[in-house]
């Protein structure tokens, strides 16, 4: 028993060790992944300002995520915060407040993607990428066993299958469109993490979502509208 | 979010100061380790306040002077080897600091960093020590030295091995005196001390030799010269008192009969610097031993730097400020009977582990020449020729033994009894031992210090040569 | 641009870890009297099993990553429960069921706070629940070692001090709904004052002490306002100079401070001891149920990192005082990708109060700072203590936001 104990405490010292040394180092090293959750971008420039966190403070004080050297900003004007539900924008006391979508808010506003935000009058478009979806998804979708596009003009009904479903006037697109104004490669449908999610690649007419032109690939929910010029698909999906 | 992650860096500060106070708190923790884990209210070493639970200490014949039996120190069960060793051993409690219970507190509970006690808790025991003692001799120089106050130490001139230790005032640690902290008659004086390795005694005669080593080296018609002795002589502004009158004298004669006169004249001749660069070679005024790195000696000091002319010559016969410490003495002499080469004194002859690893092994280490061989060789002649002509051999039958009496006056007042001190050394190769006794306050070295060393010296014949 | 991150394998950890406990509880079931021995294997059997089932479960239905954090919790607190079934046999069940509780209010308060909402709409009704329960507390308690923080329900003894530590986090957390709003820090400040000013009632000093770092870290963190924090300290200063001066007993306390070997067998007993007994150990301890200090008066409570030193060894303490920076670095590096100020400042205000917990306690009985009395997280016995270290490690797991997962909704 003497010798067992005399290695025991051995043992023991080594095990305790490779456990805190191990979550140690990892809880030292181990840093959160950026996530890019949301684009604002300047209509004046193009300028890109990526949100990469859950709450960032829009002014023109140093101390900000976001700072813009704009006059008619405050120091501490704005702060966009990703909550359970969404993006939401509050008003921090600023002098000129906040437009969206040429609103002036008087209390914290949900936003959109797509939507207009003024400060002051530096103004600029709001896009949620398709990270942000990752982090409000705590559920994971479940399959979906049958998804359906359907034309709104003659009820046609085309299933979506595979992997990615193109949208175009080129000749084996998986859904052709013969009309001048689409393009060759006009839109793409691809699944992702159990989602159908479509992206824009034309140039020259625009796709809508429910009415919101698409600028970046975004997710489709049962009874969407998709447009492209006068054609309208209804999206559907079971699970 | 980055005027709050800004502020969170600042707490990295916090942190520093943490990692600061943690560090500070190991360097204290392991660099203290020793000395925490050695106090006595360590309840895993001690037993309110005693020693309780460490290894053995042998003698050099593997009687155990002291073991751990039922959770506390049990010592020889000879009295007599019980208080002979007393000094050198140790008590329990650690009242004896140059003890080597006290000593080698780390190595005899086993303490490491590693382990910490826990040697303790496996074997019920520590490393063990060996000694270089004999249990037997020490016995006997005990006994020789009955009441008197003083102490004997016997070396291997060769090889460094002290065999014999003893210091009196002693006790049995069985059996404590009572008295021991309220005694006001000095009986008790200096018992916690070991005499010989702490001890400061004023050499008297036997500093002789220093003096008779430096005008061999220094008067090269030293022997050729003739001494005048009417019982005293006139050294600068007043007299060197001599024991007898001796008449005219030559050096060896001086020597045997320990003539003041003329070893005053003689280190009035030879001159403070040369007697001061003989004595600093041989040890004095340097740092003093330390006996296998552990156990401190003092040092013999002698300061002729502002000495006249009589106390040069008071010097010169082992009076004025001069002290030695025997330890220091010993070695000195050794390196005579070593043809000039001295080695240093040790005790511990192995450490070993209770798994049986040897830790710490004694060797002989060589402290360099204190005589040149022909010097050595001189006053080896001079040494031998005092036994022979003057102590008698048949104080020491078969031992071919050397040596010089002391008497050394401690006090200006004459009621109180002189210091009798005897150095000396058998030449034989079977029995390379050198001795020094002192015994305090006595009426001469011839009655005391000299039959105490014969008793020994018997006892070593017995026991080392067939 | 994305840097993958990779934790710690949970399974491998958690076998590491139930080795490390049946070592435990093998030498302390060899070490026991047959009295105890069921006591015994019961609680760590059951304990083992809550681990499981927090892991396993956690892992399997709610799929989460990255399980350091409750890793260490789970060892520091099997080293506690170890020494406290070693020491005091018969409270081993006791602790086990605190240590239940403990991990129920951190999983309860996980689930709490999975949305921001009812976290900021709580924040007046605890903190007038936490005044009242230190009023409460001021009024009703008893001394106990000169400090009068236990109240005693139904044979239950429980120091309110311990909970109001975590109300007290997620009060001054929660004030901030997002960036840059409510900056004022004055109602925080009479909060932080009514805590501390009940403490300081109850001859509390190590963790009215505790309080106050808590406070200036989250005021710091949530105002950047260096000049109003620097103000209050000084007046806290001053304040406590004012009680030195009128209350020279206070001061007595600390007198053995920086030279306990003076006061060997009176005030600097337990801090020379746990100095002793700590070297006896050396490097890997004289192993479970073998050391002296535990004969100490509060070995298990205040003295217990001298115990962990003793048993255990010196290696194994130095690794559980970096388990308590890794927490707070933890907090640091995750504020700035928390899902909220709230979880930011609430994280790094935990670790850094528990790191100055455990600052005080081992420091304290080292001799580097005063002795205060205040409890190791997560290794010392006490049933609040290890509650409230439990509860405030769920304001550390909240901090990374891959600890939840929106529900689907989309704008």
């Amino acid at each position: 028993m003497e010798n067992l104990e005399f290695i025991l405490r051995y043992v023991l010292c080594f095990l305790a060790i490779a456990v805190i040394f191990n979550c140690v180092l990892s809880l030292i090293r181990l840093r959160p992944e950026k996530k890019t959750y949301a684009l604002l971008v300047d209509v004046t420039n193009d300028e890109q300002f990526p949100i990469t966190c859950y709450e960032t403070s829009i002014g023109r004080s140093k101390s900000c995520d976001i700072v813009f050297s704009n006059m008619t900003v405050s120091r501490s004007h704005a702060v966009i915060a990703l909550r359970k539900d969404g993006f939401y924008v509050f008003d921090t006391d600023s002098k000129t407040g906040i437009h969206v979508n040429g609103e002036k808010i008087e209390k914290p506003k949900k936003i959109f993607n797509g939507d207009v935000i003024a400060f002051g009058t530096a103004v600029l478009n709001f896009y949620i990428g398709s990270e942000a979806d990752d982090d409000m998804s705590h559920k994971k979708d479940a399959p979906i066993a049958r998804a359906t596009l359907t034309n709104l003009a003659d009820d046609n009904v085309f299933r979506l299958e595979g992997d990615f479903v193109t949208i175009g006037r080129r000749k084996g697109s998986n859904i052709e469109i013969s009309a001048p104004y689409v393009s060759r490669e006009h839109a793409e449908l691809t699944l992702q993490k159990n989602r159908w999610i479509i992206e824009n690649f034309s140039s020259v007419t625009a796709t809508t979502l429910n009415g919101e032109v698409i600028y970046s690939p975004t997710a489709l929910e049962n009874g969407d509208i998709i447009e492209i010029g006068d054609f309208a698909f209804r999206y559907n999906e079971n699970r | 979010m980055k005027s709050i992650s800004r502020r969170a860096l600042v707490l990295y500060s916090i942190i520093l100061l943490f990692l600061a106070g943690c560090g500070l708190l190991f360097f204290n923790l392991i660099s203290h380790s020793e000395e925490w884990a050695m106090n006595k209210a360590n309840k895993h070493l001690y037993n309110s306040g005693s020693l309780a639970t460490a290894g053995d200490i042998l003698d050099v014949n593997g009687e155990i002077l002291v073991t751990t039996k039922n959770g506390s120190r049990s010592y020889n069960d000879d009295k007599s080897i019980r208080i002979a060793t007393l000094h050198t051993v140790g008590d329990s409690s650690g009242y004896i600091a140059s003890g080597v219970q006290s000593a080698f507190k780390n190595e005899i509970t086993g303490y490491s960093l590693k382990d910490g006690v826990y040697n303790l808790q496996r074997y019920g025991k520590g490393n063990d020590i060996t000694l270089t003692l004999n249990a037997e001799i020490c016995k006997v120089a005990y006994n020789a030295l009955g009441n008197y106050k003083g102490t004997v130490g016997v070396m291997n001139y060769k090889t460094g091995e002290l065999i014999c230790i003893v210091s009196t005032p002693s006790f049995d640690v069985y059996n404590k005196p009572k008295d021991i902290h309220t005694d006001t008659s000095g009986k008790y004086e200096g018992i916690y001390m070991n005499r010989f390795f702490s001890g400061l005694y004023t050499p008297g005669s036997t500093f002789k030799i220093v003096t008779a080593a430096c005008a061999v080296e220094n008067i090269p018609d030293i022997y050729e010269k003739e001494f005048v002795c009417n019982g005293k002589i006139q050294v600068g502004e007043g007299y060197v008192i001599c024991s007898a009158t001796h008449g005219k004298i030559n050096f060896e004669e001086a020597l045997n009969k320990s003539c003041n006169c003329a070893f005053a004249k003689i280190a009035e001749e030879v001159g403070n610097e040369a007697l001061t660069r003989t004595a600093e070679r041989i040890g004095f005024n340097g740092l003093g031993f330390v006996i296998n790195d552990k156990i401190n000696c003092s040092n013999s000091k002698l300061d002729l730097s502002n000495a006249k002319l009589l106390d040069l010559g008071w010097a010169g016969i082992g009076q004025y400020t001069t002290l030695i410490n025997p330890c220091q003495m010993l070695t000195a002499i050794s390196s005579i009977a070593n043809k000039g080469f001295a080695v240093s004194p040790y005790l511990v002859s192995q450490i070993q582990t209770p798994n049986g690893r040897e830790i710490l092994k004694g060797e002989t280490i060589e402290l360099g020449q204190y005589f040149t061989e022909m010097v050595a060789d001189e006053l080896n002649v001079l040494l031998r020729s005092n036994v022979k002509n003057r102590y008698g051999d048949n104080l020491f039958p078969g031992i071919e033994m050397c040596g010089k009496t002391g008497t050394a006056e401690i006090s200006d007042n004459s009621e109180a009894k002189p210091n009798g001190l005897f150095v000396g050394y058998s030449q034989r190769e079977d029995m390379p031992f050198a001795i020094i006794v002192i015994v305090e306050n006595t009426n001469s070295s011839m009655s005391s210090a000299v039959p105490i060393a014969s008793k020994v010296m018997k006892a070593i014949k017995n026991e080392y040569t067939q | 641009m994305l840097k993958k991150t990779r934790n710690v394998n949970l399974y491998i950890m958690l076998f590491i870890i139930t080795l490390f406990q049946l070592v435990c509880l093998f030498t302390l079931l060899f070490k026991a009297e047959d009295e105890h021995r069921l006591n015994i294997f019961v609680s760590f059997a059951l304990y083992i099993l809550v681990e499981y089932l927090y892991f396993i479960g956690t892992r399997l239905i709610l799929k989460r990553n990255g399980f350091e954090v409750e890793l260490i919790a789970f060892l520091l607190t099997s080293v506690g429960l170890t020494i406290t079934a070693s020491v005091y046999p018969e409270a081993t069940m006791k602790q086990f069921i605190a240590v239940v509780i403990g991990i129920m209010g951190f999983v309860a308060l996980q689930w709490f706070m999975r949305e921001l909402k009812p976290c900021i709409a709580l924040r007046i009704p605890v903190a007038v629940i936490a005044v009242g329960l230190m009023a409460f507390a001021v009024v009703f308690a008893e001394y106990t070692n000169g400090a009068r923080n236990w109240i005693y329900i139904g044979g239950i003894s429980v120091q309110p001090s311990e909970l109001v530590k975590v109300a007290f986090v997620f009060v001054g957390a929660a004030s901030l709904e997002k960036l840059q709003s409510n900056k004022s820090l004055t109602k925080f400040i009479v909060f932080a004052f009514a805590c501390v000013g009940a403490l300081f009632l109850m001859h509390d000093f190590g963790t009215a002490l505790i309080f106050f770092f808590t406070f200036v870290v989250i005021s710091f963190m949530r105002s950047g306002d260096v000049r109003t924090i620097l103000i209050v300290c000084t007046v806290a200063l001053m304040g406590g100079l004012l009680i030195l001066l009128f209350r020279p007993y206070v001061a007595n306390r600390f007198a053995a401070y920086g030279h306990v070997w003076e006061y060997f067998d009176t005030s600097g007993y337990q801090q020379t001891r746990t100095m002793i007994y700590s070297a006896s150990g050396g490097l890997f301890g004289v192993g479970i149920g073998n050391g002296h200090l535990r004969e100490v008066f509060a070995s298990t409570e205040d003295l217990v990192f001298g115990v962990v030193c003793e048993e255990f060894g010196m290696i194994m303490a130095g690794a559980i005082l970096l388990s308590y920076v890794a927490l707070l670095v933890y907090s640091i590096r995750h504020a700035k990708y928390a899902r909220s100020t709230f979880y930011a400042i609430s994280a790094c205000g935990a670790s850094a109060l528990m790191l100055f917990q455990a600052a005080l306690n081992v420091f304290g009985v080292n001799d580097l700072l005063p002795l205060t009395g205040v409890t190791l997280p997560f290794v010392s016995r006490g049933g609040s203590s290890i509650i409230c270290c439990w509860m405030l490690l769920a304001f550390i797991k909240a901090v990374d936001r891959s600890t939840y997962r929106y529900g689907g909704v989309r704008q």
